[in-house]
């Protein structure tokens, strides 16, 4: 989303000059890439929520000021000091035992880090040029595979309505090219009053599926989607500034964030069979056991294109950990992905250049804009309509190019689904004075938390030549551990690194010797999703011990398998732990302790925060997504999730959507009822 | 369908030990009853928990009936106060009981003011016909079903309609327990 407009102030400016090539490395200032750098990082800032950036604004001055305290610096400020007492101040922030201080250093060093590896002479120097290999590979892909995508596209615009028309639902049959119906914009929509039989809130795996299973079964559609439109040309490698289009606050939620309706890494993998049986019997929903989802399973990976990758788009990062998964003698498999004849670019997660990956931007919304449905961008939702427990609507206001509040609009509607993430929909609920008799909005919050590691190899890898985790390691699923190789763009491998300065530099410069892998947690601990007083949600998670434990055995156990391949050297995502050389030294990871506060982790997969079910005193939806104690409102997406489920999440929501959008068709009235 | 009685089931008695948490958890749970299942049908009742000691009236009697127009409509008989283990005796004669505190029973609608609990059945004692002075017409009732698939055994939660607001009453339990005697005197109608 398009940050606020913010303007760093000169006193700012000044300090962040001063900390560039502390942080960067003295070419920042060789290769006169200062200010470049400042006005990125500005950029990046205004993209962050205001509270963190406050935070920020606030640390960076203090630790500007606190400089002055050191004996040594004779009042002076952090910008005033010789380059050699400014690195040792910045320095003691960063080996500080104050968690604070650390932190804060920490935090000072993911701006820059990110402006500086993004500068050309820097991606030059890495020997990342991702521009051209991507040019070349679409035109292959397309030379090789022009029939195929055309018979795709053809249908994915078929009829091929869920519920039979008949005499209440109207056949429909699908304009070619969407009849001219293209997703509105701020710059289309003025706001006002609209009318519709359903509005969908987001256009995501859950948002999108519903619309467009709902259009192509007649009923008159609105999508109404908080972030912009970005069509597949304006997908770049320029990692923040996707980051900034396309990822909620610059990216700073993505471990709570809303994913937007082109991030996505890709993996399509059925919800495992032994998650939906415990659903069905612990959970008490209807009509979901591993039979029964077949045929939503199979709609679903039709119309995203769910295959394995061509060989051709498997890159040597990710062969790598296939080959260091079978020296063990694990079981790895090939990714099932969403993609058609992906051309491995490498860049699925800042949106795919090459419309392979069958995001919803150019597979459900496509549909649904074909069958008529009405696509709204800019469009945040603040409340539902309610009349008494009747949900008729929503309101919201469209947001500026500035991401100021704009014109409101209404639109009524006789069913509201919200598919907002398992963040944005509880808090949608809550705000609009929704609640449940199990007491449970916002509750049940699961992450899948992931640790990273990256590996060193002597070999030259360019990771960046390649699809997106080609495989998955499938040997510890029965203990809730997954894990894949995932290529990183150097500036967002620069934030994460655990180095500054020219320690970072050095590391920087076997960009293309590095294999970066993670390994997924299917979580017991929960946490909870609250809306703010300013109806923004904020969630709260307790990493469990079970799961600190397993995030250990998980890190210790890719490490082996990358010494296995070749590794030279691992760096881990623990604070303060020594970088591995050996795989005789993952094991002494199991001896040493490790508190929680000490790990990195992240997480791409929010669930269960509306969660379903047969019991309206433990569930916040019934089994196929109508809220409990309301009429009219349907929930999509990934809050209905009553657990984790320790795969891939996006074929699951996709399913349930489809299931829900069913269910709607089915039940649906000349007249509103119950 | 339950054959006349004398007695409340065993399962009735145990429902009406349940303390407030659980009656809320069966009421949120419950199943709405069949609507038509009602008509023709009298269940004795008791108040459970502070309202029978506030109203000072445990045992009751509800009957339910339809009108020519086909709305279900239902009515209530005052009990002796015998004590919960004794039979169910209408007054002021059993077998010849006076009807009173009618009301009509709807779903409930999620638009209408008195919507608690979307799949209850709604015991509206305003739309009784009760008159606008006696204190019943300010009374409203939800029905679930205590036993999924089965309407011999009801909760309900009684609310009091105070101008706009609603308060609650208390819970009550009816059980199913003979035919009733569908005629109803032209006072009654």
């Amino acid at each position: 989303m398009a940050g606020a407009e913010f303007r760093l102030s000169p006193h700012a400016r000044r300090i962040l000059a001063a900390l560039a090539p502390i942080v960067c490395g003295a070419d920042v200032e060789r290769l006169d890439l200062t200010a470049s750098v400042l006005d990125h990082v500005e950029r990046t800032l205004g993209s962050f929520p205001a509270a963190l950036r406050a935070a920020m604004i606030v640390g960076l001055n203090v630790f500007e000021l606190s400089a002055a305290a050191r004996p040594s610096s004779r009042g002076r400020r952090f910008s005033q000091l010789p380059r050699e007492a400014a690195r040792q101040h910045y320095e003691s922030w960063w080996v500080s035992r104050f968690t604070v201080l650390r932190e804060t250093a920490n935090l000072l060093k993911v701006p820059l880090a990110l402006a500086y590896y993004e500068q050309p002479p820097i991606r030059d120097q890495l020997g990342y040029a991702p521009d051209g290999w991507i040019v070349a590979a679409a035109q292959r892909r397309l030379a090789t595979w022009a029939t195929e995508i055309r018979q795709h596209e053809v249908e994915l615009l078929a009829s091929d309505p869920l519920v039979s028309p008949g005499p209440i639902l109207r056949s429909i049959a699908p304009t070619p090219g969407g009849g001219g119906q293209r997703v509105q914009t701020r710059d289309d929509f003025a706001g006002g009053e609209l009318a519709c039989d359903v509005v969908v809130v987001g256009s995501g795996a859950g948002g999108a599926v519903v619309a467009a299973e709902l259009a192509a079964g007649g009923l008159d559609v609105i999508v109404l989607e908080e972030g912009g439109y970005h069509p597949t040309h304006e997908f770049t490698t320029e990692a923040s500034a996707m980051v900034r289009k396309l990822y909620r606050e610059g990216g700073m939620q993505v471990a709570f964030g809303t994913p937007p309706i082109s991030f996505n890494g890709g993996m399509s993998w059925r919800t495992p069979e032994q998650v939906l049986r415990r659903w069905q019997e612990v959970e008490a929903i209807e009509d979901i056991s591993p039979a029964a989802m077949e045929r939503y399973f199979t709609r679903v990976e039709r119309y995203i294109s769910a295959a394995p990758q061509d060989p051709g788009s498997i890159g040597r990062d990710n062969k790598l950990f296939r080959e260091g998964a079978e020296r063990k003698g694990w079981k790895v498999i090939p990714n099932i992905r969403n993609q058609l004849h992906c051309a491995g670019c490498n860049n699925c997660v800042l949106g795919c250049p090459t419309g392979a990956k069958r995001s919803t931007l150019v597979s459900y919304l496509p549909r649904a804009l074909a069958f008529g449905a009405r696509i709204h961008a800019d469009c945040r939702v603040e409340r539902i309509l309610l009349n008494g427990k009747q949900a008729e609507g929503v309101m919201g206001h469209i947001i500026g190019a500035s991401g100021r509040r704009g014109t409101g609009f209404t639109v009524r509607a006789r069913r509201v689904v919200v598919a907002a993430g398992a963040m944005q929909t509880p808090a949608l609920l809550a705000r609009s004075g929704i609640h449940s008799p199990s007491g449970r909005i916002g509750g049940n919050l699961a992450l899948h938390p992931n640790a990273m590691v990256v590996a060193l190899f002597d070999e030259s890898v360019e990771g960046w030549k390649g699809v997106h985790q080609g495989y998955q390691v499938r040997e510890f699923q029965d203990e809730g551990l997954l894990m894949a190789a995932v290529n990183l763009p150097p500036s967002i491998l620069a934030m994460a690194l655990p180095h500054y300065g020219p320690a970072l530099g050095e590391l920087m410069q076997d960009y293309n010797r590095i294999v970066t892998a993670g390994v997924l947690v299917e979580d017991t601990g929960r946490g909870r999703v609250r809306a703010l007083p300013s109806g923004q949600p904020i969630a709260s998670y307790i990493l469990s011990d079970m799961d600190a434990d397993r995030i250990i055995r998980g890190t210790a156990l890719l490490a082996d398998l990358l010494f296995a391949a070749g590794a030279r050297r691992v760096i881990l995502p623990f604070e303060g732990v020594p970088d591995l050389l050996a795989a005789d030294d993952a094991r002494r990871l199991y001896r040493q302790p490790i508190p929680k506060r000490a790990m990195k982790l992240s997480t791409v997969h929010i669930m269960g925060t509306a969660r379903m079910g047969g019991d309206p005193a433990r569930h916040v939806c019934d089994s196929y997504g109508q809220v409990y104690d309301s009429a009219g409102l349907v929930v999509a997406d990934a809050s209905l999730f009553p657990s984790p489920i320790g795969v891939n999440p996006m074929e699951t929501i996709m399913a349930l959507a489809t299931r829900n959008a069913e269910r709607i068709l089915e039940n649906w009235m000349p007249q509103r009822v119950l | 369908m339950s054959n006349e009685k004398d007695t409340a089931s065993f399962e009735f008695q145990r429902v009406a030990t349940l303390d407030r948490r659980a009656l809320e958890t069966l009421m949120v749970q419950g199943e709405r009853p069949d609507l038509d299942a009602l008509p023709g049908w009298e269940y004795w009742g008791m108040n459970i928990g502070i309202s029978a000691r506030l109203l000072r009236i445990q045992k009751f009697i509800k009957g339910f009936f339809r009108l020519p127009g086909g709305q279900v409509c239902g009515y209530n008989v005052r009990a002796r106060q015998n004590g919960p283990a004794a039979p169910w005796m209408a007054m002021p004669v059993d077998g010849v009981p006076r009807r009173f505190g009618f009301y009509r029973v709807t779903p409930v609608a999620p638009t209408a003011r008195d919507n608690a609990y979307l799949h209850a059945l709604l015991l509206d004692y305003g739309q009784g016909g009760n008159g606008r002075l006696n204190p019943l017409s300010t009374l409203r009732d939800y029905l679930v079903r205590v036993a999924p698939g089965s309407d011999d055994l009801l909760l309900g939660k009684a609310f009091m309609a105070v101008g706009r607001p609603r308060v609650s009453v208390g819970y009550f339990l009816l059980e199913r327990y003979r035919p009733s005697d569908n005629r109803l005197s032209v006072r009654e109608q």
